[in-house]
């Protein structure tokens, strides 16, 4: 167990302890730790404001893709016929582009 | 939410407690870097999120118990960090130096269990009586006084040169 005596030593010897000097401190200035604080208070607080946009901005782009799942399955058989009339397009566009670029030059 | 200090209460604040509130940090962490950032981050903290509390011996229990957190996230890191860097080398420990001889305070209170540190500083330097000290470290007042007393036995010890 720990007696008196041990008390009051330990004690004398953590004031003595507490009074040595420390390494030089580079705490900054309380001003501009109170300037910093209020610049991420104000972070804190657009974050805020804005969580719910973005939360709402992934919802839209989580339904958008659900969406097109859901699309595309429904539509599954007539894909070849789909895809077939959007090649058969883009194939009648880019002839065209060529041709115009063959006239103009 | 209204902060409960202004731009001058907060200046007042500050001039009253960074020296003290270093003095623990460093001698409890027991390097000045680290325990600057950590300061730092305390009052950051404090101003950010500021407590309902308007007595200024309260603010600076809270100030004392957010720089305690504060402390077991740097020891946490540290110890990560360690064990990672032992998953690499063998290499041994380091010889804890004789304090019997070389009467140096610091590395006798280093020998003290980080936690132990804390709470022999709080009790002796700071002048927290135990319900303050639970509260700044999170412990029930009743660990407290048991864990105090362990501390002062282990540093008892190590002052008497029994132990290395």
């Amino acid at each position: 167990m720990t007696d008196e005596r041990d008390d009051e030593l330990i004690a004398a010897w953590m004031q003595e302890f507490a009074a040595l000097p420390l390494e030089k401190s580079s705490l900054p200035d309380p001003a501009y730790l109170w300037w910093k604080a209020q610049l991420l208070r104000r972070w804190d607080a657009q974050r805020t404001v804005v969580a719910p946009l973005e939360w709402g901005e992934r919802v839209q782009v989580a339904t958008g893709l659900g969406g097109a799942v859901v699309l595309l399955a429904l539509s599954w058989p007539h894909v070849p016929i789909v895809a077939t009339g959007v090649l058969v397009l883009t194939a009648a566009v880019a002839a065209g582009w060529w041709r115009q670029s063959l006239t103009s030059d | 939410m209204t902060p409960v200090i202004d731009d001058a209460g907060f200046e007042a604040f500050y001039r009253r407690t960074a020296a003290p509130l270093r003095a623990y940090v460093v001698r409890v962490i027991g390097r000045a870097a680290p325990a600057d950032d950590i300061v730092q981050e305390a009052y950051l903290r404090l101003l950010r999120a500021p407590p309902p509390i308007d007595d200024p011996g309260e603010l600076r229990a809270y100030l004392f118990r957010i720089a305690s957190n504060l402390i077991h996230d740097h020891w946490r890191r540290q110890q990560r960090e360690r064990n990672a860097a032992d998953s690499y080398s063998n290499e041994p420990d380091a010889v804890i130096p004789d304090v019997s001889l070389r009467l140096d305070m610091t590395r006798v209170f280093e020998q003290l269990r980080p936690q132990q540190r804390q709470l022999m500083w709080l009790a002796y330097v700071e002048g927290a009586d135990h319900r303050e000290i639970a509260a700044a470290l999170g412990l029930g007042e009743r660990s407290v006084r048991v864990l105090l007393h362990r501390a002062r036995r282990k540093l008892a010890t190590l002052l008497r040169g029994e132990e290395r």
